[in-house]
């Protein structure tokens, strides 16, 4: 709504009447402006000054995203790539499945992942030949690019746990790199890119001690989160997985302990993802029942200092769907998000030890199922046309601007 | 005030008086605010710059979506998903105006009767209604000007590969 101030009986201007149109006053116009779809802003700026100054400004940026985040929330799906160039398509909120056209960056055939999508922005990390690795920021929508510095130590061939977000509070978009020694999988060294800065700086991760990472990275209010294992120090302990949150602006990391989930019926494949409901961070996880026939998820929300002692997180389990027994033996599902109030489920093939028998030639099981979390009800989307492989992240298009280093700025 | 107000009359700039229900009149802040306020006893609300032809659709739309909200809580709370679509399909046929002024009117008056809901609604409408146009479309429309210099439209249009016309 226009800036209203209520109270007072207001000066009953005539409205200006130019040609039989009448002259809008800027707060409306504004108002209808951050409802347009990222490209037509583009071409829009070259309407008058005023326009493009008003599309760089922070407050319309932050309107027009908080628009598109409620109005047209939409889904990444990645292929992976390898032979073919890394491809992405959306799936907004009107179901229609689009391409999203890459970036030339991406044409030649590296190995391309996704690491996070934040405010329209997405990370991507970049395996280059020879061996080193490159990590892009890309706004699909503006099309604008910037590369960050290629990394060129042995921590490519370390593991590399990476994550990307926002903090309002500094108003910066970071990105964590959380190198492991392939040795003993522990955290050894941790770096932090600054997109304001624009510069590399190590940090302490003290208490990461004896902490191997996971998942990748989650970004969500100021923090990145990922799922991690705290080693045990005796012998005759358990590992204990537990949750790795950073605090973007504070740049200090905290450890958050997990649901109290079940123990999984197949160990090896136990992914848990972490994402966001009701405004809350959530996990979510899944088990497979002991004959390997049904699927069920659970959401667990995670509500922080709500317990009696002091900031204390705990989780509710908010939802367990009922069985899905719409895949084949050999087949589980794998929840990864959540989107317009359904999960968003990969299906995917246990791990062959599992298998207990060959069923002849495997059906395409290219699909994704979607659980809503009000009604209980699946759906399949039939993906296969799209992509072959497949990460997926929630995405709202965005202006956000990426920044003016190696910026190349196509529009249409 | 001495007995429950049930209507309110509302004057256009015409100066056609117009009766509204409270419930339709409450869809309003602004008129909201004078009917809570026990200070003010209102008899007319004169809306000066609101036509007839417009205020008609403004008071539709207000009784249209008062009467969906005392719908809803007859039934307890929530809307199901079907009436809010049959009221997502209302609005639609609602926006559907022969003359684009028309939209920008009905907008303005939204504007200046705080009505969320038709103000969203009309927004939504305009936005929907240029996305496609273009920059010189776009001036007409708002009665902007290009105050770009030739040398900066030339930049501008290399740079974003879009036309100044």
């Amino acid at each position: 709504m226009a800036q209203m101030r209520s109270s007072q009986p207001r000066a009953l201007t005539r409205m200006e009447i130019d040609g039989g149109s009448p002259v809008l006053p800027r707060e409306v116009i504004t108002s209808i402006l951050i409802r347009l779809p990222v490209k037509a802003l583009i071409r829009f700026q070259c309407v008058c000054k005023e326009w493009k100054n008003l599309f760089k400004t922070s407050s319309f940026i932050a309107e027009h995203l908080q628009h598109s985040t409620h109005q047209n929330p939409s889904l990444i799906f990645e292929d992976y790539g390898i032979p073919d160039p890394f491809r992405v398509c959306l799936l907004d909120s009107e179901m229609r499945v689009l391409e999203v056209q890459s970036d030339p960056f991406f044409d030649s055939k590296r190995c391309v992942w996704t690491i996070n999508s934040c405010n329209g922005l997405i990370c991507l990390g970049i395996v280059n030949v020879p061996r080193s690795l490159s990590l892009l920021v890309w706004n699909p929508a503006t099309r604008e690019t910037r590369l960050v510095s290629e990394v060129v130590d042995g921590c490519v061939d370390r593991t590399l746990h990476v994550g990307f977000g926002f903090s309002q509070t500094v108003n910066d978009y970071k990105i964590v790199k959380i190198c492991d020694s392939e040795n003993d999988f522990l955290v050894n060294e941790v770096e932090v890119y600054s997109l304001n800065r624009g510069t590399w700086k190590e940090v302490e991760f003290g208490k990461l001690d004896g902490v191997g990472m996971i998942s990748g990275g989650f970004a969500f209010n100021g923090a990145i989160f990922w799922v991690g294992l705290k080693l045990a120090v005796d012998e005759d302990e358990d590992d204990i997985e537990i949750i790795v949150s950073f605090d973007i602006a504070a740049e200090v990391f905290t450890l958050i302990p997990m649901p109290p989930l079940p123990s999984p019926v197949i160990s090896a494949s136990d992914r848990k993802y972490l994402t966001v409901y009701g405004n809350k961070l959530a996990l979510l996880s899944h088990t497979v029942s002991e004959d390997f026939k049904s699927s069920l998820i659970h959401l667990w929300v995670m509500e922080k200092g709500t317990c009696a002692s002091r900031e204390r997180w705990c989780c509710t389990k908010k939802y367990t769907s009922s069985p899905y027994l719409g895949c084949r033996l050999g087949y589980m599902l794998v929840p990864v998000t959540i989107w317009r109030n359904e999960v968003v489920c990969n299906v995917t093939e246990m791990p062959s030890d599992y298998l207990i028998e060959d069923e002849g030639e495997p059906d395409d099981e290219r699909r994704i199922v979607m659980f809503n979390i009000t009604t209980n009800e699946f759906r399949t989307l039939d993906i296969r046309k799209f992509i072959l492989g497949y990460g997926i992240f929630n995405y709202s298009e965005s202006l956000v601007p990426v920044g003016n280093m190696h910026v190349e700025q196509l529009c249409f | 005030m001495s007995s429950p107000v049930e209507q309110i009359t509302v004057v256009s700039s015409d100066g056609d008086e117009f009766k509204m229900t409270v419930a339709a009149a409450m869809q309003s802040e602004q008129l909201k605010q004078m009917l809570t306020d026990d200070s003010i006893s209102i008899v007319k609300v004169p809306v000066e710059n609101i036509s007839t032809e417009i205020l008609v659709k403004v008071i539709e739309y207000c009784q249209k979506h008062a009467d969906h909200e005392a719908a809803t809580k007859a039934n307890g709370g929530g809307a199901s998903d079907s009436e809010a679509e049959e009221l997502n399909k209302w609005d639609a046929e609602f926006m559907k105006v022969d003359v684009e002024d028309k939209l920008f009117h009905i907008l303005m008056a939204a504007n200046y009767l705080e009505i969320k809901g038709l103000f969203d609604l009309a927004c939504q409408t305009v936005a929907d209604l240029i996305k496609g146009k273009t920059p010189k479309q776009i001036r007409k429309i708002f009665n902007l000007k290009n105050d770009f210099t030739p040398e900066e439209q030339e930049r501008l249009s290399r740079q974003h590969n879009c036309s100044f016309d």
